[in-house]
């Protein structure tokens, strides 16, 4: 940022109206962070309703995929292939292979959500440092990965992760989380890095810099406790997109290899015409989970937005 | 605003030859070569050496960089060993596919984001806003193969009111039968696509909206008498349309990216499609062609982008 701007940004910050000096306390007043989401969500029942479903989903696959044992989901009988829901005790019924489409369904959303979770970890911890360390100090390094990030939005990085996959020889869900993950820190990146900037400017960075802390100290024990509501919800919001991507690929049939299940290739059963248009039940729960899933997230992730933006409060 | 312009014009020609580089090592990685599909168990290794050789398969890689892009200038492509065709003249019929179902997507987009975005500004905080908000966060979360595949479910096989796959019915005669027949196929996955890709434009032109409403030209048009509705359909309406116009090249892009899902689905013979065909059958120098086709169609997506938004927005424009 250049000596005017900053001056500028100086003369508009000055005259504040009583108001927005009142908001300003009320903010660095309010009790924590925990009760302040509690608050929002009493206000947005859709998002209480969400959060709540949420957590029984999770709980439910956490738990009952103990109870799975890997047998079971992967073990082929044809004589059992597509049964209707409901016979022989098989509650959903059963797919191509013979295989209990609840099981599959709970060790499937087992799967994609622990991949998009480790996606999210890897996607965060280098965006998060990229962005603090290029916000933090600038200069040309600052501008050549800005501009590598810049490139690398634009390209079509599903085609790029789908050439990828198909080019590893030895392969299995660490390599696609590695693959994916490497394409997924640039959003982050760039929403750090800007928020680094603004932060970087601050009375108490520059007081902590005159009094003599290190610059690590002032990224680590300053700079990021402050931006972590921001790193919540994005990790939130990215967190629902990384299903996504996964299960996409899996779908296409380029995620996750044979026999370790996801919610993606549960619904690819359904490019078959047949299975698509005539057996619902092999690939609707499937479906009907990650839309439940993903749009409980955004929701869930609006509310945190909201807690980490005063001004979007709802009251 | 020229010396921007030309500044990002120039910032493309690194850009396309890093884009070059970077698919020509994919395209090394990729396993086999040109001739491991006419190489038979009776086949002569030390021919197939000699032809290997002759193709420059054992130079340095810059010789090698160098002759493919050197070929590509000339609009050599390479050969698909897959379909025994230059890959030139496969990419030529599947463009004009993709291109047509992108710009049907695109209409279809900004035909439902635009009201929506400028009903959910407009009224702020109201039940149709939150309506609208909501609509925001399903097309948002939900991925887009879901979506596909559900219109395909309901519209396609339980209620039958569209086709199930393909680009044209075969019994189409004439020229004007056939354009129907085309839009007929391209409708229902154009429109499904068009409204998940309305996320963006509606959460850009609402907020857009909302700031532009205590701006001081509303204000004044206010203070003149301007009754509401002209407010909005005129003056704030005009002020939010051209970043969106500028946003359209980005949106081309994430299109032409996202045809592989959509076509595959839909079974609509595009890039997209071809380019998931060409990987299960290792076609790599197809793949090659429509990843580096597809970059340098979405870096012109983003210069155009930049250039309209450095006209529109004189802020942004590079000192």
């Amino acid at each position: 940022m250049s000596e005017k701007q900053e001056k500028n940004e100086t003369l508009v910050d000055t005259p504040r109206t009583i108001k927005e000096v009142d908001e300003k306390d009320v903010v660095v007043s309010a009790p924590s962070g925990i009760s302040t989401i509690i608050r929002e969500f009493k206000r947005d029942k859709t998002a209480l309703v969400a959060a709540i479903l949420l957590i029984v989903i999770f709980l439910t696959i956490i738990i009952w995929s103990f109870f799975i044992s890997k047998e079971t989901v992967t073990s082929v009988s044809i004589m059992d292939q597509y049964l209707t829901p409901g016979t022989d005790g098989h509650l959903l019924g059963t797919d191509e292979q013979g295989r209990d489409i609840v099981s599959m369904l709970i060790a499937s959303a087992r799967n994609s959500l622990m991949i998009a979770f480790m996606i999210t970890l890897i996607g965060q911890f280098f965006g998060i440092i990229i962005g603090t360390v290029t916000g933090y100090f600038r200069g040309i390094v600052d501008t050549i990965i800005m501009r590598i990030i810049d490139f690398w939005t634009v390209l079509p990085f599903l085609m790029i992760i789908i050439v990828l996959v198909s080019i590893v020889t030895k392969y299995n869900e660490w390599t696609l989380i590695w693959i994916i993950g490497l394409f997924s820190w640039q959003g982050t990146t760039r929403l750090i890095r800007s928020k680094v900037l603004s932060e970087a400017d601050r009375d108490y960075v520059r007081a902590s810099k005159t009094s003599g802390s290190s610059n690590f100290m002032i990224i680590f024990r300053e700079i990021l406790p402050n931006l972590a509501s921001i790193i919540i919800v994005d990790s939130t919001l990215t967190f629902a997109g990384n299903i996504g991507i996964e299960t996409t690929l899996s779908f296409l049939g380029f995620g996750l290899p044979n026999g370790t299940p996801s919610l993606g290739t549960m619904i690819s059963a359904a490019t078959d015409p047949d299975v698509l248009s005539s057996k619902p039940y092999v690939w609707a729960p499937a479906a009907l989970l990650i839309i439940v899933i993903t749009v409980g997230i955004s929701f869930v992730g609006q509310v945190l937005r909201r807690t980490a933006d005063a001004r979007q409060r709802l009251g | 605003m020229w010396k921007t312009i030309l500044r990002r014009v120039l910032i493309m020609i690194p850009q396309i030859i890093i884009l070059s580089a970077l698919v020509f090592m994919l395209a090394k990685l990729m396993p086999g070569d040109p001739f491991s599909g006419s190489i038979g168990p009776n086949t002569d290794p030390k021919q197939v050496e000699a032809l290997k050789r002759a193709a420059g398969l054992f130079d340095p890689w810059y010789t090698q960089y160098w002759h493919w892009v050197q070929n590509l200038f000339h609009g050599d492509l390479g050969q698909s060993y897959a379909q025994k065709q230059p890959v030139a003249t496969i990419l030529g019929n599947r463009i004009g596919n993709t291109v047509w179902l992108s710009l049907l997507t695109l209409i279809i987009s900004y035909a439902v984001a635009i009201p929506l975005g400028m009903t959910a500004g407009r009224f702020e905080g109201s039940r149709r806003d939150r309506g609208i908000v909501i609509f925001n966060f399903i097309t948002f979360g939900v991925p887009s193969f879901v979506v596909f595949l559900l219109g395909l479910f309901f519209f396609g096989y339980q209620l039958g009111i569209f086709p199930t796959a393909g680009t044209i019915n075969p019994d189409a005669t004439g020229l004007i039968q056939e354009f129907f027949s085309r839009i007929y196929h391209m409708i229902l996955p154009a429109a499904l696509a068009g409204i998940i890709g309305t996320t963006s434009t509606i959460q850009y032109l609402r907020s857009e909206i909302i700031d532009s409403k205590s701006q001081d030209y509303v204000r004044t048009a206010r203070a003149k008498g301007v009754p509401t509705h002209k407010v909005y359909s005129r003056h704030i309406f005009r002020n939010s349309l051209l970043p969106i116009a500028a946003f359209a090249g980005f949106q081309i892009t994430g299109l032409i990216g996202g045809s592989v899902v959509v076509e595959n689905v839909f079974s609509y013979p595009g890039m997209g499609q071809l380019f998931l065909t060409s990987i299960v059958t290792r076609d790599y120098s197809v793949v090659t062609a429509i990843v580096l086709f597809t970059g340098i169609l979405a870096l012109l997506g983003s210069l155009l982008s930049d250039i309209i938004m450095s006209i529109v927005d004189p802020r942004i424009r590079i000192e």
